[in-house]
């Protein structure tokens, strides 16, 4: 039986549906079937893999991936159940600036890391954060810690809290109810979290870049070296295939165990847990959390001020005024800012556009359409900005689709990695939509149409704007496939930063400080108007 | 000639690939309220949203006043839908909700503002205008639910269980309300619901529908004069209903009571069980010896179960003195035995 409806088969519908086809087939599926198409030989796979650089490439990817994901699942296991089973004064904010490293952009947590590297004087001790693997798995766990935050933070209260109250009075240990009755129940929350976690460690590029430098490649930058320095694309299409295998393996395993939202949480509110959190614990958790969190930001706006004279604004005088007329002109920092909040916009519109046509086709009421849909529509949440970058500069540069020069390629690429996160917080928003309500409206008189403009939108769009704005900080922060498509006289504020950082002098080191505090701030205001907007969940990675 | 109200033909509807409605018919009188009886899963809630127009059938006709409405789109229907849920637009506010169809009849804002204001009124939640819907308690809610379907004064409204979720005493006073409401206005109505009590209060008449497909219909009064099946005299209540010992012989059915035999025609595949109402037993000297398991009242009358033979809980009306544990004798007239099909 057909609901009469919702069945979306008019002819916008239709045109719609086949312009994101279209879209997806040229900017995603055509560069990324280009890369596979130059790498699937056994000869090219043989000549990767014996190269002694690639092999230790992928360990050092591997293994680094592996700790880093370990270790954010077991620091942001410790900060949920205090952040669930208690409240204490400004419960809130922390719960804020956890979240804050999630959406900051790779270019500013690397540094604010090299920030704290210079100002504890780091450098040559056995804690020296940049060049090594400590700084690199220091700095993943400040990131992926909060995506287990915000997993466990969601899931857990939805956990049977009875159950933890009824080994208690069987005679459990605090420590044996964690082991035998909670973390079973947590199961799923914690290896969605994990699978992502490994996922965004195992394709991290900036951090590794700026961070690990030379010495410390993975198979993220080594595709990016082969493409860019060597053009050698036969091995960076290889190392391509091999991270797309391990991409498409972490989403299969975060989708098996995606978790779904909280029915009703306000159920949940005055629950008594088994054993509550100690004040020693909470106070622990909430020093943590600052030094671990804040504290780099604060290094950060603190060496952005540091001159050889004193503190003073001159980096950000350098960056706004002086920069035209000084030798620093080469790095266009003003331009930079400029290109990248409209490049931003683009890619927000487009991510939005795109990705809530997508949203109506991963909930279409057809199984097979919705199902096809989940597969292709949300490969560009989990595919990376390198592969992407990679796979138009090898495509698109031909005939009809010669776009790799083009001004708007930037936005186009930065929009499609934002598409999916658009979808899926927007599909999660429409498949929340209780579809009685829908019928109840269609009883009182109101079309197809009516219902979307009087039900639907005005409960997605919430959903919608905080897609749209994560969109636009996924943008501005974006640095994979911009360094492969961006040109020198257009760039981009992450581009910018590591070019600064590339070079010697207290200067460009303090403006790439200077210009990595403007662009956490546009960050941050994005963030907490997306915060404002509407809960986003993990579970709309 | 014309008819006057709804008339439903031959109706048949799938969900999934499976059928959920085989060839339902029945008539329903403009200014009447129809009851439908099921258990859970029967189809009962498919059948409003086909006659909404929510869901489209494979078979059939439905007519209103003898014009088919059947192609009419849901939002030209007329027809008001009250779900289990309440489904109130939860980011809108009481008056919002209730205004929402006098909107899509494009009704002036001032006649509209003046009109869900009564409605508010007639639902006794004058001054909830402005609340959101969340913040409503159940029976606020089913009212404001209530309120927004009357709006639009719909020709039909379809009441798909709503009460489920209320308390006893909350549900009996809104059941009240609700339909002392229909009644003043006239408005047709069917209402969906397991609960043979709160049909018997309201109905002109009962549909009784099992698979999807209907096993009994008439008034109150002819379904429990008559219940023909298990599944009616359950449904309104009815014991004790028990499965006998029976043997089949020459196209007849021999059922052993504790009273005697009792013989029926029927079908050697047929499966019958027999019903023995509580006020056809009788206290006596001359019965048969049955032990008082439990007392019991409802509606202030008492009644006891007892243990007779191999009959295990059998309620018998009394307002003779007797207590559990005790030893009574039970009389019983084997024609007012009666034989249910299973």
């Amino acid at each position: 039986m057909k609901s009469r409806v919702f069945t979306r088969s008019n002819r916008a519908n239709a045109i719609a549906t086949l312009a994101l086809l279209a879209f997806y087939l040229i900017f995603f599926f055509y560069p990324i079937g280009k890369i596979l198409s130059i790498g699937f030989s056994l000869s090219s796979f043989e000549q990767t893999f014996t190269s002694v650089s690639v092999r230790k490439a992928l360990w050092f990817t591997i293994w680094q991936a592996t700790v880093s994901a370990a270790l954010s699942v077991a620091i942001g296991l410790c900060i949920s159940s205090v952040f669930v089973k208690s409240e204490f004064r400004f419960k809130r904010l922390l719960e804020g600036l956890t979240f804050i490293p999630f959406v900051m952009p790779t270019v500013v947590v690397a540094s604010a890391f090299i920030s704290v590297n210079e100002l504890l004087k780091l450098d040559g001790t056995p804690l020296n954060l940049q060049g090594s693997a400590l700084g690199i798995i220091v700095a993943h766990i400040f990131f992926n810690t909060s995506i287990v935050v915000r997993t466990l933070t969601s899931t857990w209260p939805m956990i049977d809290f009875e159950s933890e109250q009824a080994a208690q009075t069987l005679g459990a240990s605090k420590l044996r109810i964690f082991f035998q009755i909670t973390l079973p129940q947590l199961k799923s929350g914690l290896m969605s979290a994990g699978s992502l976690a490994f996922l965004f460690t195992f394709t991290s590029f900036g951090v590794i870049l700026i961070l690990g430098g030379l010495g410390k490649a993975t198979i993220e930058t080594e595709i990016w070296r082969y493409a860019t320095q060597r053009t050698e694309f036969e091995t960076a299409a290889v190392l391509g295939i091999v991270q797309l295998l391990v991409v498409v393996a972490m989403l299969t395993l975060n989708n098996k165990f995606l978790t779904t939202d909280s029915r009703n949480t306000n159920l949940r509110s005055n629950v008594q847990y088994a054993h509550p959190v100690s004040k020693f614990r909470k106070s622990a958790n909430s020093l943590f959390i600052l030094m671990f969190f804040g504290f780099p930001f604060l290094v950060l706006l603190e060496r952005s001020l540091s001159t050889p004279t004193g503190h003073s604004f001159l980096y950000y005088k350098q960056i706004f005024w002086e920069n035209s007329n000084e030798r620093f002109a080469i790095f266009g920092t003003r331009k930079a800012i400029l290109n990248s909040l409209i490049w931003g916009s683009l890619a927000m519109v487009i991510a939005t556009v795109v990705g809530l046509i997508a949203a109506y086709l991963l909930t279409s009421k057809s199984k097979s359409i919705s199902q096809y849909a989940g597969v292709f529509l949300l490969l560009p949440l989990g595919a990376s900005g390198v592969l992407l970058g990679f796979g138009i500069l090898v495509s698109l540069n031909t005939g009809l689709f010669d776009f790799r020069s083009e001004w708007w390629i930037v936005p186009v690429a930065q929009g499609l990695l934002g598409v999916g996160i658009v979808a899926r917080i927007s599909s999660n928003a429409i498949k929340k939509i209780d579809p009685t309500i829908r019928h109840a409206a269609s009883t009182l008189g109101a079309s197809s149409l009516l219902i979307w403009r009087k039900i639907d939108y005005p409960i997605i769009a919430k959903a919608v704007i905080a897609g749209s704005a994560f969109s636009f900080a996924l943008a501005l922060g974006e640095f994979g496939a911009t360094s492969f498509l961006v040109r020198p006289q257009r760039p981009t504020i992450p581009t910018t930063i590591f070019n600064l950082l590339g070079r010697p002098g207290s200067s460009t080191f303090g403006q790439a400080m200077a210009l990595s505090v403007i662009l956490a701030v546009i960050t941050w205001f994005v963030v907490s108007l997306l915060d404002r907007s509407g809960s986003l969940s993990t579970n709309d990675f | 000639m014309t008819f006057n109200g709804l008339e439903i033909s031959e109706l048949s509807a799938q969900l999934g690939g499976k059928s959920v409605l085989q060839s339902i018919s029945f008539t329903l009188q403009e200014g009447k309220v129809l009851a439908v009886l099921g258990p859970s899963g029967c189809g009962k809630s498919t059948l409003l949203k086909v006659i909404a127009g929510i869901l489209t059938p494979t078979d059939g006709e439905i007519f209103w006043n003898s014009v088919d409405i059947l192609k009419t789109p849901a939002h030209k229907r007329g027809i008001g839908l009250m779900f289990q849920n309440n489904a109130l637009f939860p980011h809108m506010s009481v008056h919002e909700n209730i205004r929402f169809g006098l909107e899509m009849l494009s009704v002036p804002k001032d006649e509209a503002n003046d009109r869900t204001h009564d409605l508010l009124e007639l639902v006794d939640l004058k001054g909830y205008g402005n609340r959101a819907v969340d913040s409503l308690s159940g029976g606020e809610s089913q009212r404001v639910a209530l309120a927004r379907v009357l709006a639009p004064e719909p020709k039909l409204v379809l009441l798909d269980e709503p009460f489920n979720s209320l308390d006893r005493a909350l549900r009996r006073t809104l059941v009240d309300q609700v339909f002392e409401i229909l009644r003043e206005k006239r408005i047709t109505s069917i209402h969906v619901t397991h609960d043979g009590d709160e049909a018997s209060l309201f109905s002109d008449s009962i549909l009784i529908i099992e698979n999807g497909q209907v096993i009994n219909k008439g008034t109150f009064a002819e379904i429990i004069d008559l219940p023909m099946n298990v599944l009616s005299a359950n449904l309104l209540g009815l014991r004790t209903i028990w499965v006998p010992d029976a043997q089949y012989r020459d196209g007849n059915w021999s059922f052993l009571t504790p009273w005697g035999s009792i013989e029926c025609a029927g079908s050697e595949s047929g499966k019958y069980q027999l019903l023995l109402r509580p006020d056809h037993i009788q206290i006596s000297n001359d019965g048969l010896e049955a032990l008082v398991t439990k007392t019991f009242y409802k509606a202030g009358q008492k009644y006891i179960n007892c243990r007779v033979g191999n009959l295990k809980n059998l309620t018998v009306l009394t307002d003779s003195n007797v207590s559990v544990g005790e030893s009574i004798y039970l009389k019983v007239d084997l024609d007012s035995i009666e034989v249910l099909a299973a």
